[in-house]
C-alpha cells in the first residue's frame, strides 16, 4: 500500500533499486531529486551507495585482471581436433 | 604436434577436414580468449571453442565464404555463450523475491541495515588475493542467472543493452536482478570481510 508520503519520499528500498538503476541507465531528474532528498537524511542508504559503489569498482578492476587466464593452447587444440575426427 | 598430421591424413584425408584443422591452429586462441572474457570460466570456455570447432565442421556447407572465417566462428561461439546464459537464467528463476529479507514495510531491517565499513586502502584490496577470493566467493554464491548477469555487468559495464538482448530481459528487469544481487553480494562482503 502506497503511503501519501511516498510521492515525496522513498523508501529505503526503492531508494536502493535507484541507487542500482543509476550505475545503468540515467534517472529522470523527478527520480534523481528524489534519491538526493533521501540520502540527504537516511544514514543507512548512503552507505549502501557507497558500498555499492565500492563493489562496482572493485569487482571491474578484478574482473579485468582475470581475463588473462590462459589455457593449455596446445592441449586445447588437439583436443577440438581429435573431436573433430570423431565426427 | 606432427602426430596428429600424420594420423589425420592416414584416417580421413579430406580437404574439409584439413580445412577446419588449420581454422583451430590459426584461431582457437583468440576465440578461447573472447570467450573466457564473457564467462570468466576456463573449462567452460574450452568446451565452448571446442563445440564451436565442431559445429563449422558439420556445418561446413552453411559456410559460403560470403564473410570472413573468423566472422563466421565468433558467430557460432556467440551463439553458444547467449544459449549458456540463457540456460543459467532459465534454471533459477524460481528464487526472486529476497527484498523481504532485507527490508520490512520498505525499511531497512535492523540486522541488514549496511555498517560502516572500514576500508583504508583500495587499491592495496585489489592486491589481496583473499579478498579477491571472497568477493569470487560471493559473487558465486548468488543464484545462477545472477551471478552471469552480476559477471556480465562487471566484466564488460558498457554493454548493457547487449546484455538484455543476449538474455532476452527488459531493462527494467535487469537493473531489479542486479539489485537484489547487489543486496545480497553486499551483505555477503559485509559479513566475510568487512566485519570479521
Amino acid at each position: 500500500m502506497k503511503k501519501p508520503t511516498h510521492y515525496i519520499w522513498y523508501s529505503c528500498q526503492r531508494a536502493t533499486e535507484l541507487i542500482e538503476k543509476k550505475h545503468i541507465t540515467e534517472l529522470s531528474a523527478i527520480e534523481s531529486v528524489k534519491l538526493k532528498l533521501h540520502l540527504g537524511i537516511c544514514g543507512a542508504c548512503t552507505k549502501y551507495s557507497r558500498q555499492s559503489e565500492l563493489i562496482e569498482k572493485l569487482a571491474k578492476e578484478i574482473a579485468a585482471r582475470q581475463v588473462e587466464v590462459a589455457t593449455d593452447l596446445l592441449f586445447l587444440q588437439e583436443r577440438i581436433i581429435s573431436k573433430i575426427e570423431e565426427q | 604436434m606432427k602426430i596428429w598430421v600424420i594420423f589425420g591424413t592416414d584416417m580421413n584425408n579430406t580437404p574439409v577436414n584439413d580445412l577446419v584443422k588449420s581454422w583451430v591452429k590459426q584461431y582457437s586462441g583468440e576465440l578461447y580468449s573472447w570467450a573466457f572474457y564473457k564467462t570468466s570460466d576456463k573449462e567452460l570456455s574450452e568446451d565452448m571453442v571446442q563445440d564451436t570447432f565442431v559445429a563449422a565442421f558439420k556445418g561446413f556447407k552453411e559456410f559460403k565464404g560470403e564473410s570472413e572465417v573468423k566472422t563466421w566462428l565468433y558467430g557460432i561461439l556467440k551463439n553458444k555463450i547467449a544459449d549458456h546464459y540463457r540456460k543459467e537464467q532459465r534454471r533459477s528463476t524460481v528464487k526472486l523475491d529476497t527484498t523481504s529479507d532485507y527490508f520490512v514495510n520498505g525499511h531497512w531491517k535492523e540486522s541488514e541495515a549496511p555498517k560502516e565499513w572500514a576500508v583504508t586502502d583500495e587499491k592495496h584490496l585489489l592486491d589481496d588475493l583473499k579478498f579477491k577470493s571472497v568477493l569470487d566467493g560471493c559473487i558465486n554464491k548468488l543464484p545462477g542467472n545472477w551471478s552471469a548477469i552480476i559477471r556480465l555487468k562487471f566484466i564488460d559495464d558498457k554493454e548493457s543493452k547487449i546484455v538484455c538482448q543476449e538474455l532476452e530481459i527488459t531493462p527494467t528487469n535487469y537493473w531489479q536482478i542486479i539489485h537484489r544481487a547487489k543486496l545480497q553480494l553486499r551483505k555477503c562482503l559485509e559479513l566475510n570481510w568487512f566485519a570479521a
